[in-house]
């Protein structure tokens, strides 16, 4: 059994900020009732340090890999069965298989039917989960410790033992039929899946729904589900990721009980694919007649993962749009106040991403807040950025891992991105430094580089009625109504 | 993760029944400064952050007549900036050191909420007291005409423009009379939130933000001594407000079906139950959330049984308690599969109120709901900052902050019988609100009687 114990890595955030150090308790023996000037901001205090989690590290004797954390604040273990294969290996034609068929999971196994499981999960009070996202499927568990052994028992018969029983497939498969035909009730919803079908094409995977549409999912066959099911859902292929209040050896036996002669398969090679090339902005116009808001998504194709831009990509998205005090928000909103909220984001996946600003604006202010859209993506491309919001931003990164590592859930979830994004377990231990060493001209060449106003594509959900004289007034790009018969469902 | 095994949740096991997650106790310290502010601290040094959450016993309940909305309009003000803090700060700082932060406002309370690394917690001191301190003089006609226009936003993007998004306040005007506080909704009328002036903020400011009727919990890896000279030195010479007086009406007991209908931008039609019922830890709330779980949680619940999964007629269907501070309504809401009648859902509704009320739900039932609910006590307590809110809501509703055990330990008394008794007391035929909301042009598909 191959075991490592990674060091804990402590993370000593003092170091970077070397302007707070030695201001520690700066107030302590103020008198408190003395006057006091509150005009002056509190001093910082000491950073505190953060241990990372150690990932202990070993495997089963079939080769599965675990990775485990001790977590032991509360008696709770929080489990996750990682498959490295998502959504983007649906087969063609048949965009949702990853998910059904993780879907379809908790519906029967080879000794169990689906109210078998929900019973014996809800007696326990666990909480089973299953799902795919576009690099990978999960199968999550969350259990109190004293009921490990039952929690663990259906959370590896759902994860080894499915049957895809057909009543209950077809059942599923209403459901989720009719929650593709609720897409039409959300404009966020039109507006992100036009985007996708839009930057990407209808041939890359990116470009159709992880849920699938309504003619995939009409096409998918139990034998779709058992062959995605018996192709990628091998020991090799997957994962298991444990965090709560438990050990090693606990946590071995029941491992290689459950899990230790899951067998092991060839996986097949992940293919490319090209994103069409876009060759000028154009507006793309969904109707939503009388909606009291339009819901704006613009964007392009851009990095993966596993880009040199990536560490870059995020100081500049945090400037940009990435939270509350962000310039977009700023602007849009405790500005202009135009809309409840506006952001940016950068989806970095691991075959590919897109770049996205994004906001629900009032339907009058449409064009207005066009223009503001497009004066933000254009100025960070043309301007450094203040060292104020440099610095900011930066801060604003490092200091929340922190908070992001908190609970047994959150560490497990960032395990799993870092293992499908092949990351190394010590990855943020000096993702701060990285994220310090972005200057101002960084930002800008990352802005230049990545964020292209005058090649994008600009999705507006809304009344047509109402906005399109006036996006056409912009003279920023061709105006196009999608929709309808024709365009994503 | 670094841990401390001196960690202050303790969990002492007890056997209440076969599966019970054994007794929660959340240690803390509570105690009021001169100006009547009362201080809850709770340190748990599992993470090295802290949390700041400072609930105001106040929300739409206690708006006047033609100002719905601006509990929660005034809840924005409250990140525009205050006389010592830069306009815009309060999120900029402590975002700016990697925090978390937000607000919210419910018909009875308001609470502000920041976590951010441990070494920040004078900081949230500073900001929080200068807000509740020293709000009015930063404040401005131009601050106010912006938050409006976002809030009216909000408005439209969480309710106008949002499928079934008008559904619950226009249940709650019907479930409410006009002169009962839980009329209108919290987010309130457009008409009125254009109504709302720099007066109405100073008044509300003055009536309902003083630390007397406040309550800030501290909690997370900080030094208790350290902290208390901190809240002193903020929030000492801010001074009390008036004595706080809530609106508190008889509970409405409606006397007739109320039967109504909406058409809305949806694709599937959408059907509400609501019976006025019971407030906040009323000694039947226990037995109500239970009822809930045993009709709508899970594949072995009997709504996915009778409406999804038999005879598949919904999309979904739940039905739980809604506990107020004054009042409070036991609601189901149905989404039927595309173009199914809402008088067949209404039907299969009807024969399973009757089963509950007259068969007692089985022992395994039972079990199932109750500890469903309460491993989710222990789920719920995972992060700080919702730990910190917990002891606030306690504090708020019971004058006790680890009220944690107390309210788990209603759950494990609640039987069968009791579950029957409720469903009979409190799901009559004839005195509730049903609701159709139907996809534009299809009026028929609503419920009819």
């Amino acid at each position: 059994m191959n075991k490592t114990l990674l060091n804990t890595v402590t993370f000593l955030l003092l170091m970077i900020f070397s302007a707070c150090a030695g201001a520690e308790y700066g107030s302590k023996t103020a008198d408190s009732s003395m006057p006091f000037d509150r005009t002056i901001q509190p001093t910082e205090g000491r950073l505190p340090n953060l241990a990372l989690p150690a990932i202990q590290n070993f495997s089963l004797s079939n080769g599965l890999e675990v990775k485990l954390v001790e977590h032991h604040e509360l008696p709770l273990v929080d489990i996750r069965l990682v498959i490295k294969s998502g959504s983007f290996v649906d087969p063609a034609g048949k965009a949702g298989t990853a998910s059904f068929t993780a879907d379809m999971l908790d519906e029967g196994t080879t000794t169990r039917d689906a109210f078998e499981i929900a019973d014996a999960k809800d007696y326990v009070g666990a909480r089973l989960g299953s799902g795919s996202g576009w690099d990978g499927s999960f199968v999550t568990l969350s259990t109190l410790k004293k009921h490990l052994n039952t929690s663990m028992e259906i959370f590896a018969d759902i994860s080894l033992n499915p049957t895809f029983p057909t009543k209950d497939m077809e059942k599923i498969r209403e459901r989720r039929l009719t929650r593709i035909l609720q897409r039409k009730d959300r404009p966020i919803t039109l507006a992100a899946l036009a985007f996708a079908e839009l930057v990407y094409g209808d041939s890359h995977p990116y470009g159709t729904p992880i849920n699938g549409t309504e003619e995939s999912m009409k096409s998918i066959t139990q034998s779709d589900l058992k062959n995605y099911y018996s192709t990628y859902y091998k020991s090799n292929n997957a994962t298991l990721i444990v965090v709560g209040d438990v050990t090693e050896s606990e946590m071995l036996p029941i491992l290689e009980k459950h899990f230790g002669s899951w067998e092991s398969g060839m996986i097949p090679e992940t293919m490319n694919y090209d994103v069409p090339e876009i060759s000028e902005t154009a507006f793309y116009l969904v109707d939503k007649p009388d909606a009291a808001q339009s819901y704006l998504y613009f964007g392009h194709n851009s990095i993966s993962r596993a880009s040199e831009d990536y560490i870059n990509s995020v100081v500049l998205n945090m400037i940009l749009g990435g939270q509350f005090s962000a310039r977009l928000n700023l602007n849009l909103r405790e500005d202009k106040g135009y809309t409840y909220g506006a952001r940016t984001s950068f989806s970095a996946r691991k075959s590919g991403g897109s770049f996205s600003a994004r906001a629900s604006v009032k339907t009058d202010v449409t064009d207005s807040s066009i223009v503001e859209f497009l004066y933000e993506l254009r100025r960070i491309r043309s301007e450094h950025v203040t060292l104020e919001e440099l610095e900011h931003a930066k801060k604003s990164i490092v200091q929340r891992l922190p908070l992001t590592f908190e609970t047994p859930s959150q560490i497990a979830g960032i395990i799993g991105s870092q293992l499908l994004n092949d990351l190394p377990d010590d990855y943020y231990s000096t993702y701060g430094e990285k994220i310090q060493a972005v200057t101002m001209q960084d930002v800008m060449a990352t802005a230049q580089k990545l964020i292209d106003p005058e090649h994008m594509t600009l999705v507006i959900s809304g009344d047509i009625a109402q906005v399109k004289e006036g996006i056409e007034s912009l003279n920023e790009g061709s105006v196009n109504i999608v929709g309808g018969e024709t365009m994503p469902e | 993760m670094n841990k401390k095994l001196n960690t202050t949740l303790l969990f002492v096991l007890i056997s209440l029944s076969s599966v019970a997650v054994g007794q929660i106790s959340v240690e803390n310290e509570m105690y009021k400064i001169d100006n009547g502010l009362t201080v809850i601290l709770h340190n748990d040094s599992s993470a090295p952050i802290v949390t700041v959450n400072i609930w105001y016993h106040t929300g739409s309940k206690d708006e006047k007549p033609g100002r719905s909305g601006f509990a929660h309009l005034f809840e924005h003000m409250l990140f525009q900036g205050s006389l010592n803090v830069g306009d815009d700060k309060h999120f900029i700082l402590i975002q700016g050191v990697g925090g978390s932060l937000n607000g919210s406002t419910t018909s009875d309370r308001t609470n502000y909420y920041e976590t951010t690394p441990s070494n920040y917690l004078e900081m949230l001191l500073w900001l929080e007291s200068d807000r509740m301190g020293w709000l009015l003089p930063a404040m401005t006609e131009k601050k106010l005409d912006n938050q409006r226009d976002v809030v009216k936003n909000e408005r439209r993007q969480s309710y106008e423009n949002r499928p079934y998004g008008l559904a619950w306040e226009n249940i709650y005007f019907k479930l409410y009379p006009e002169e009962h506080p839980y009329h209108w909704s919290t987010i309130g009328s457009m008409e009125d939130l254009s109504a709302a002036s720099l007066d109405d903020i100073k008044s509300f400011f003055q009536s309902y933000y003083g630390p007397n009727n406040a309550s800030l919990v501290i909690a997370g890896d900080f030094d208790s001594d350290q902290a208390k000279v901190w809240v002193e030195k903020y929030f000492g010479e801010i001074p009390s407000g008036p004595e706080v007086v809530h609106p508190n009406p008889d509970m409405p007991v409606l006397t007739e079906e109320v039967r109504f209908m909406m058409e809305d931008k949806v694709q599937l039609p959408r059907i509400y139950f609501v019976w006025n019922s019971v407030s906040r830890f009323d000694e039947d709330e226990a037995a109500l959330d239970v009822l809930g779980e045993v009709l709508s949680s899970g594949k072995n619940s009997r709504f996915y049984r009778a409406m999804i999964y038999d005879n598949p007629i919904a999309q979904d269907a739940a039905a739980f308690q809604f506990s107020r501070e004054i009042a409070g309504s036991f609601e189901m809401e149905i989404t039927a599969t595309p173009e199914t009648n809402l008088s067949v859902i209404e039907k299969v509704v009807w024969e399973e109120v009757e089963k509950i009320q007259n068969e007692l739900p089985t022992e395994r039932e039972m079990r199932r709901a109750i500890n469903s609910i309460e491993a989710s006590f222990v789920f719920g307590i995972q992060s700080i900052g919702r730990k910190a809110d917990r002891l606030n809501s306690y504090y708020t509703w019971t004058g006790y902050p680890d009220g944690f055990e107390k309210d788990l330990s209603r759950f494990s008394r609640v039987t069968a019988e009791d579950v029957q008794r409720v469903a009979n007391k409190y799901l009559d035929k004839n005195n509730l609100i049903i609701l159709s909301v139907v996809p534009e042009g299809k009026p028929e598909l609503q419920a009819s009687k």
